[in-house]
């Protein structure tokens, strides 16, 4: 896994009192909607974090700034990544259903401004109030209530509701579809950020993933469990 | 550090590897950390039978550190040598295989297997008890190993403990940093205690057992740097385990020479 220096640039605090961190880095470091990062800052962590990207411009991305660190502007982190290949929308899709659930959703908004830059239909399903949102964006109280009118379904969500998650895709709303081509992003703790630790396993479809190897995102039959 | 069980042995050079836990099964992390720099690559933690990932919170931070729980999970002692054998057998140090230990008659069954794969070297296990006549039976089968054996016990062990370990025939004694818990979600969570706030305990603990052990001592737990690496050899240990160091310093491999200690 790819280790690149980023600086911290500013803290920004968003309505709900989520500080976020800007980083800049290498011009060269490609960041997608749901790629993700494991970093730290050296000297001060003893752990790597999660990083998924929040907001995303040409000279670098906005992360959750993680509770445990100690990240000021100015302080250089070291980040492992980017982590796997990003959402993966079929070409031909135009109606994008974005489903958000525990506190993922600010690591959807990449594809909320994604969708709407290429034209497409995005409506938005969230466990939470969210104040970002465009106006194009349809907010849904249930996603039930899109999921027969998408043609791509991306999930966020973190690490411990997946058995949840893996109860509602049985769901009659969710019967006819295939979920070979619907994503979800999945978030947890990633201390190594390079495979070791197996802290980061998930186990689903009798296969034993990792989020910072083999994710953190998985079509949606994949990870049933 | 050189260890033997009287039939074979296993030299270990320089005397730092990984601790069990931190680089995986084989050569996952081998992008990452030049494994050819430690002295000995230790699996991550092997049962008998398939263990699954714990569905409790992994990760808790504190100060000077974090608890890790994970569950240990693994495929099982046949499934990880289908898997990584052949890795074992081009990695560039000697592999010793972490077992945890539950049952007297498994760990029997797993020296056997491990004993005719020509890639281990030597075999780690991992002790969750400090009741030494619980660490005898569980260590009976290891006086019949052709592999030498490090016993891993908690550093919060006492006398009684290691001497149960040494007794039962291991060929180096390993210490650990015991568990730890945080209050969370209004009940204790526990797990492996990582950081740099355990390292004077550990210190101190390694000074009081090399003293009086009469094999080599293994410690891990709290190493940030060099520096602590070599503190630790001062005081008696034959050889460290890196755990955190190596994903959020992975120059303490280059920065340490042996010939310092």
């Amino acid at each position: 896994m790819p280790a690149t220096e980023f600086k911290v640039e500013a803290h920004a605090v968003d309505q709900d009192g989520r500080v976020s961190a800007r980083l800049v880095g290498s011009p060269g470091v490609e960041v997608r909607p749901g790629h993700m990062f494991s970093g730290y800052r050296p000297g001060h962590d003893w752990h790597c974090h999660t990083l998924v990207p929040i907001e995303l411009s040409a000279t670098g991305f906005s992360v959750l700034l993680p509770e445990a660190a100690d990240w000021p502007p100015g302080a250089t982190l070291v980040l492992r990544g980017p982590m796997g290949n990003g959402f993966s929308p079929p070409e031909s899709s135009r109606r994008w259903l974005l489903i958000a659930l525990g506190d993922a959703d600010l690591f959807l908004h990449p594809m909320v401004q994604l969708g709407l830059a290429e034209g497409r239909a995005v409506a938005f399903v969230s466990d939470r109030q969210t104040h970002k949102l465009p106006p194009a964006v349809e907010v849904l109280p249930d996603p039930e209530d899109g999921i027969p009118w998408a043609d791509y379904i991306a999930i966020g969500m973190p690490f411990d509701r997946l058995d949840s998650l893996s109860g509602q895709i049985r769901g009659d709303a969710w019967r006819m579809r295939s979920l070979t081509q619907d994503d979800v992003l999945v978030v947890g703790p990633t201390p190594c950020g390079m495979g070791g630790c197996q802290a980061c396993a998930l186990e689903g479809q009798g296969a034993r993933r990792l989020l910072c190897v083999g994710g953190p995102i998985f079509r949606l039959r994949d990870i049933r469990t | 550090m050189l260890i033997s069980s009287g039939k074979r042995e296993a030299i270990i050079d320089p005397a730092w590897m990984n601790t069990a836990g931190a680089l995986g099964f084989s050569d996952e992390t081998s992008s990452n950390v030049d494994l050819g720099r430690l002295g000995a690559f230790v699996t991550h933690p092997i049962s008998y039978a398939p263990r699954r990932t714990t569905r409790e919170t992994r990760l808790h931070d504190y100060p000077g550190g974090f608890l890790l729980h994970t569950g240990l999970p693994n495929p099982g002692l046949t499934a990880v040598l289908r898997q990584h054998h052949r890795r074992w057998r081009r990695m560039p140090v000697p592999v010793i295989v972490h077992l945890i230990v539950d049952d007297p008659g498994e760990l029997r069954l797993m020296l056997l297997q491990l004993e005719t794969e020509e890639s281990v070297s030597a075999v780690e296990l991992g002790l969750d008890t400090e009741d030494p006549d619980l660490i005898r039976r569980q260590l009976s089968p290891v006086t019949s190993s052709e592999l030498p054996i490090i016993a891993r016990l908690n550093a919060s062990a006492g006398w009684p403990a290691i001497e149960a370990a040494n007794a039962a025939g291991a060929a180096a004694i390993g210490l650990a940093p015991p568990r730890g818990a945080v209050w969370d979600l209004e009940r204790h969570s526990s797990g492996r205690a990582i950081g740099p706030g355990l390292f004077p305990i550990m210190l101190e603990r390694t000074s009081a057992i090399a003293a009086a052990l009469d094999k080599p001592l293994v410690v891990s737990g709290g190493i940030r740097n060099a520096a602590d690496v070599g503190s630790l050899i001062h005081s008696g240990a034959d050889a460290v385990q890196l755990d955190f160091a190596l994903w959020t310093n992975p120059g303490i491999l280059e920065s340490y020479s042996p010939q310092d200690a």
